[in-house]
């Protein structure tokens, strides 16, 4: 898959198949769009071409807004696409230029001109141009001279798509990453780096790593415990497929922030002793445990995490 | 180093005879752009199908080259000595600029006039560093987007909570200056930040600095020079399975 980081970078290909949208979480509503598209990319010998708009102007101006944080980073979402065999990925920013095009204009210079589009799949309630005049309608109007086909997404897969994603959303700040996972159709990551953290969980007997996470807009899981996967270096060029899969347990709440984060994230590496200050790594979540309790002696904190260990160890069996 | 034995050859390099099972301490130079951990899981995955407990003692950034100890088997029980012991670098500093990550994991940020700085300078600068000095480490580095920054909290100056650490620096020299690049050597306890040492010697001379060029030299009594290229070890290592079919027997 060709990765665009904005729309002047793409050269137009013959034929393109064309959606647009935001993809976020790239959950089992948004797979029924993308395999159409690809479908069809495949029928009329095209190429499949996702059109995302990132960052959006709401998120730089409202960084702190939890309704605006993302399921899936930039990076996972392109990651997620490939997957699905999508073949051109353009991420451009949305800006007040895009908002000022009339809806004509728009379809000329960016579908047709940019693009070359020659098939656009789109919901009935995509809105595009100024003022929001833009929408299937209007690409059908001028779908004939321009050369292209419209074709529109079933409203009923549209609703899926919304009802996806708050369903997921809504389940992950309460904690229920089943639930996430089972809309997702995979498991929710965090991905990040390893950096410095408190200690305490050192002096417990339970070393923890302490998570940094680049993307501020990330949606963090809810407070509370976790069962997880840990991949170290997932994308390791020198360890390639090799790279291991550890259990473990994570820890997200407000224990001290680090770094200026919003959120403490740590985890718990089950059987493994090693150094990975620096290191990247991914944490999948699988099951809740608990919410987050705070003890009022180190003991008990440290027999209900001996607890919470257990617990894990036989969700994740 | 057991000359009197052909068969441990690689090639020109001769290897001692292991038992990694029971335990090794391995001197590897790690190559650019691998993390530590790679280093580690190559070693490893060389092992296979034995599977033996291997680590590393002390990180070196992915951007860093040079002396990596690794231990396997029982000694891996003595990794934490190994990490407590002072370490020796060399490296080289690029005056007039500061990146958020101290080095080049991250872009520039901010630039400075070289201009005015002299040799005399420079030098004199190294003594503010020499003993017991204190230390941040390095703030994350910045939240990046696809190489947009995409942050507003870390450029909004909001305090960040690293506790700064006490290290002690006992050797401290330039060995080269090209400006903008300064080369140096510095020897140091552990849990030293290089990075933040060449960021604090920038500050130093009221400008700028970051660093661009680190090698381990030195751990303890263990030299660089002694260490193992990762993949020739690694092909040691197939060599030596591939000599029986029981590979417990070698390793």
């Amino acid at each position: 898959m060709k990765i665009y980081r904005h729309l002047d970078e793409f050269q137009q290909v013959t034929k393109a198949v064309v959606t647009i949208g935001t993809f976020d979480g790239v959950h089992i509503g948004h797979r029924k769009i993308i395999s159409r598209l690809t479908e069809v990319a495949k029928k009329i010998n095209g190429e499949s071409v996702i059109l995302t708009f990132f960052p959006h102007p709401r998120m730089i101006l409202n960084p702190e807004d939890e309704s605006l944080k993302l399921i899936s980073t930039i990076n996972e979402k392109a990651t997620l696409l490939e997957q699905l065999g999508v073949d051109h990925l353009i991420i451009t920013p949305f800006n007040r230029d895009f908002s000022n095009l009339s809806a004509e204009t728009y379809i000329r210079q960016i579908l047709v001109d940019k693009i070359g589009t020659s098939h656009i799949i789109i919901g009935y309630d995509h809105r595009f141009g100024k003022d929001r005049e833009g929408n299937i309608q209007k690409l059908q109007e001028f779908a004939p001279k321009n050369n292209f086909d419209v074709e529109e997404i079933p409203e009923q897969d549209i609703n899926d798509v919304a009802v996806s994603s708050t369903q997921i959303r809504n389940a992950l700040i309460k904690g229920d990453v089943q639930t996430a996972n089972a809309f997702l159709g995979y498991s929710f990551s965090l991905f990040g780096q390893v950096i410095k953290g408190d200690q305490l969980g050192r002096t417990l007997g339970f070393p923890t790593a302490n998570l940094l996470i680049e993307e501020n807009y990330k949606l963090i899981p809810g407070d509370g415990i976790y069962a997880v996967k840990v991949k170290i270096n997932p994308d390791s060029p020198v360890l390639g497929q090799t790279s291991e899969t550890y259990k473990g347990m994570a820890y997200i709440g407000n224990r001290p922030t680090i770094n200026g984060m919003s959120r403490n994230i740590e985890v718990n590496i089950f059987d493994f002793n090693q150094d990975i200050y620096r290191e990247y790594i991914c944490i999948e979540f699988l099951h809740f445990i608990r919410g987050d309790i705070r003890f009022d002696n180190i003991e008990a904190l440290k027999i209900q995490i001996t607890n919470d260990k257990q617990t894990a160890l036989n969700l994740l069996s | 180093m057991d000359n009197s034995n052909p068969e441990n050859t690689t090639g020109d390099f001769k290897f001692p005879e292991f038992n990694f099972a029971e335990g090794e301490m391995l001197l590897i130079n790690k190559p650019y752009r691998w993390t530590s951990f790679d280093v580690v899981g190559k070693i490893r995955n060389s092992f296979k199908p034995l599977k033996l407990k291997v680590g590393h003692a002390g990180t070196l950034d992915p951007l860093a080259t040079g002396l990596l100890i690794i231990c396997t088997g029982k000694l891996t029980k003595k990794i934490d000595e190994f990490q407590a012991q002072d370490k020796e670098y060399t490296g080289t500093m690029v005056l007039g600029a500061t990146t958020p990550s101290y080095d080049l994991e991250t872009g520039v940020d901010a630039t400075f006039d070289i201009s005015t700085i002299t040799e005399e300078q420079i030098h004199a600068a190294c003594g503010n560093f020499i003993g017991d000095i204190e230390q941040f480490p390095p703030a994350h580095s910045a939240l990046k987007v696809d190489g947009e920054r995409l942050y507003m909290k870390a450029r909004r100056g909001e305090t960040v909570e690293l506790k700064s650490r006490k290290v002690n620096i006992s050797e401290f020299e330039i060995t080269r200056i090209e400006l903008p690049e300064v080369d140096f050597r510095v020897v140091c306890s552990k849990g030293t930040y290089i990075r933040s040492l060449v960021f604090d010697f920038g500050k130093a001379l009221d400008n700028g600095a970051y660093l661009s060029k680190l090698r381990r030299t030195r751990s303890g009594d263990f030299h660089v020079d002694n260490a193992y290229e990762v993949m020739e070890f690694v092909k040691h290592v197939k060599g030596l399975k591939q000599q029986t079919d029981k590979p417990s027997d070698k390793l």
